[in-house]
């Protein structure tokens, strides 16, 4: 597990050119996990349509 | 260049939300134009027009009579179906149709609001007391299917469904061409 440095140390420059070159390379986890649920919603979706909702006419 | 970096690391996030926000608002438009598609195109809508009734004399006058309940041929060849829900019944019990048949259902509540579902289809509304409820549908081919009322209408709720019987075009105009009303009630 991940603790944030209790110190003020985090308020440091080093520590903030870290955060900035952490949040500069995107939300790539954040989006993958996003775009990963969402897509199996609307793949659920599409499924009750062509599955279900066409064949009952 | 600590400033310049956190302008930069701000941008890259500001993009990444317009373009989640993008995909999202587009998903919501397919979902929308998914809806307005299966409305014109299946017809799933909800009625255009309100009709009342009074629930209180649908037995004595009106459209709803016992002797009116079933199906019925139009001029135009198309099928009207007219049943009424009451605790804990449909009337008819057995409703005979055509397959491959433009069908029109017209049904009511007698007392409280029933469902209205035919299983395997997509026909499916709420028989509201005072409304009348219309549903137009086509069945492919014979079949048959149970109608259970699906919105619980009081202790016999699990006991109140009826038949639905779908048999070819030429035999049901055949029996059709006998009676005024068709049902299939033994």
């Amino acid at each position: 597990m991940i603790s944030e440095p209790v110190s003020g140390a985090m308020h440091s420059a080093d520590d903030q050119d870290q955060v900035d070159a952490i949040v500069s390379r995107g939300p790539g986890g954040a989006l993958a996990l996003a775009g990963t649920a969402v897509t199996l919603v609307v793949l659920m979706w599409v499924a009750f349509y062509v599955l279900v909702f066409l064949p009952r006419n | 260049m600590t400033t310049t970096t956190s302008e930069d690391s701000g941008k890259v996030a500001a993009k990444a939300e317009l373009r989640w926000t993008a995909l999202v608002v587009g998903i919501v438009l397919l979902l929308i134009g998914m809806m307005v598609y299966m409305g014109l195109h299946w017809a799933t809508m909800p009625p255009a027009r309100i009709e009342t009734i009074d629930p209180a004399t649908l037995h004595l006058a009106g459209e709803f009579v016992e002797n009116n309940l079933g199906s019925a041929v139009e001029p135009d060849g198309s099928v009207t179906v007219r049943l009424v829900g009451n605790q804990y019944s449909f009337t008819p019990q057995c409703i005979v149709v055509p397959a491959d048949t433009p069908i029109k259902f017209r049904a009511t509540s007698a007392d409280v609001v029933h469902g209205f579902n035919i299983a395997q289809t997509n026909i499916n509304m709420m028989l509201v007391p005072g409304y009348i409820a219309t549903f137009k549908a086509k069945f492919n081919k014979p079949a048959e299917l149970v109608m259970p009322c699906h919105e619980f209408c009081g202790v016999g709720h699990a006991t109140m469904w009826a038949h639905v019987k779908v048999i070819e075009k030429a035999e049901f105009f055949k029996q059709a061409s006998n009676v005024q009303r068709l049902s299939c009630v033994k």
